[in-house]
């Protein structure tokens, strides 16, 4: 068996990218979701004496990222609010949106953005990690019937906004 | 392109930095003593210094309270008498020394304030907390004049409205009024105390506490699942679960996600499916998150429930 060391190696290896682009899905910025994903990585590490099983802990860091990224949104709905009343014109996109933003990328992204988190964390894992809708459940901490649900709500508000793309 | 070739080609340029270095350099901090409590599986109570002591009797012919447990026992099923829930706060151990716990408690029906107050006296459903009031100590409560009033038995005075065992009768007796009225406290009609207000969740309630599942609850069937709530104040509003078998190896684990976090405790909810778990006892547990991710030695609060499978 992997000491706690190893297996953050290996898990980093192994998820490192695929992890950040999943939080990207959920709070667009990329330097918010390397952070994100950092975070559950040294989490992860910390577990592992329980987790011991690199399954168990990939289960672990998606549901941790996906945890954090709600609340990176959270906290950056706060400083945004914030930075509206002193500038209430600041609707350039920063550096970082920037670099992201060509044209049908960042029509999807946007799209996501506005959608109620938790439709869009069931269409992340759904149709980027492709998990099923058991997985989704227990991610999220949802029934499956929830996830029915906002997969299907998700994917119907996706779809107008989209509907150039699509 | 359908859905899912459009979400993957819309993070398909994200190539992120390499931060190995970086997340190893923040797992190398020990983080063991952060941990530790997690060890002492099975709710097992953590030993701390600063555990609240037994409200002092005065006269020596109090009986122990331990004797009584199980005295009223039989009125919780006995369908003439009628039974009452109501939510009960006792002391426990907590991270940072003790703290307050609720349970929700199945009491015989009759005023409420008089009957908070009886339980308060005796054992908590869950065994992990303690009876601070020993039987007699609390004799009466009832609604004043923009207050609530409670007569002391056979006790000697001299707390302070801070007390943790003065803050148990005024967030029970405040919980089961369903308002905050500031609590006073007499011995023969003289007032002692008060009128004394709750003191703030943060200061005296453990950080995350369990409503449901209760003690001991079974559970059976092949859709057998645990609809499990409680209130937390817990970063980021998250609130990580555990199920652990009578060894101590987790079964189950994941996160609940509470209303907020911030100011005081918030309702949090999840359900978790037990239907193939082998039959047995397990334990339930929540825990609040740990801001440094276990970098630190953050304090964390936890609250358990033992749980059956059948």
């Amino acid at each position: 068996m992997w000491t706690a060391d190893e297996a953050l190696v290996q898990l980093y290896a192994a998820h490192w990218r695929q992890l950040v682009r999943l939080s990207v899905l959920l709070v667009r910025d990329q330097g918010t979701a390397e952070e994100v994903v950092q975070d559950a990585f040294v989490a992860v590490h910390g577990r592992w004496d329980r987790l011991r099983d690199p399954d168990r802990a990939l289960a672990y860091l998606r549901q941790t990222v996906v945890n954090r990224s709600r609340s990176a949104l959270r906290h950056q709905a706060v400083v945004d609010r914030h930075a509206a009343r002193r500038t209430p014109s600041a609707d350039e996109p920063g550096a970082d949106q920037a670099a992201l933003a060509t044209g049908r990328r960042a029509a999807v992204l946007d799209a996501l953005r506005a959608l109620p988190d938790r439709q869009r964390e069931v269409l992340a894992l759904r149709y980027y990690l492709d998990l099923s809708e058991s997985e989704i459940a227990e991610t999220l901490g949802i029934s499956r019937g929830a996830v029915k649900s906002h997969a299907s709500r998700g994917a119907a508000a996706l779809r107008p906004l989209l509907e150039k793309e699509l | 392109m359908d859905l899912q070739e459009l979400i993957h080609d819309a993070v398909a340029g994200v190539e992120p930095t390499d931060r190995l270095a970086a997340i190893q350099a923040r797992a190398a901090t020990p983080a063991g003593a952060a941990r530790r409590w997690w060890y002492a599986a099975g709710g097992v109570a953590l030993a701390t210094a600063a555990a609240v002591t037994v409200v002092a009797v005065v006269s020596d012919d109090t009986p122990d309270p331990g004797h009584h447990h199980g005295e009223h026992d039989m009125t919780a099923d006995d369908p003439a008498v009628g039974t009452q829930l109501l939510p009960i706060y006792f002391v426990g151990d907590a991270a940072d020394g003790s703290r307050l716990y609720r349970e929700f408690d199945e009491v015989p029906a009759g005023d409420p304030l008089e009957a908070a107050l009886a339980r308060m006296q005796r054992p908590s459903t869950d065994p992990d907390y303690q009876v601070v009031w020993p039987q007699g100590t609390l004799e009466s409560a009832r609604l004043g004049d923009g207050t609530i009033d409670v007569e002391l038995g056979d006790v000697r005075t001299g707390f302070r409205a801070e007390d943790l065992e003065v803050q148990e009768v005024v967030y029970t007796l405040q919980a089961v009024a369903g308002e905050r009225l500031p609590v006073r406290f007499l011995q023969d009609g003289e007032p002692v105390l008060g009128p004394v207000d709750a003191a703030p969740e943060l200061d005296v309630l453990n950080l995350v506490s369990i409503s449901d599942p209760g003690e001991g609850t079974a559970y059976e069937g092949p859709r057998a699942s645990i609809l499990a709530r409680g209130r937390a104040s817990s970063f980021e509003a998250t609130v990580p679960w555990e199920i652990r078998d009578d060894r101590g190896e987790v079964v189950r684990e994941g996160f609940a996600t509470a209303e907020g976090w911030q100011d005081h405790l918030y309702p949090w909810q999840t359900r978790v499916d037990v239907s193939d778990l082998p039959a047995g006892f397990y334990t339930f547990v929540v825990e609040t998150a740990d801001p440094s991710g276990g970098a630190e030695q953050s304090l964390l609060f936890t609250d358990t429930r033992t749980i059956i499978v059948r």
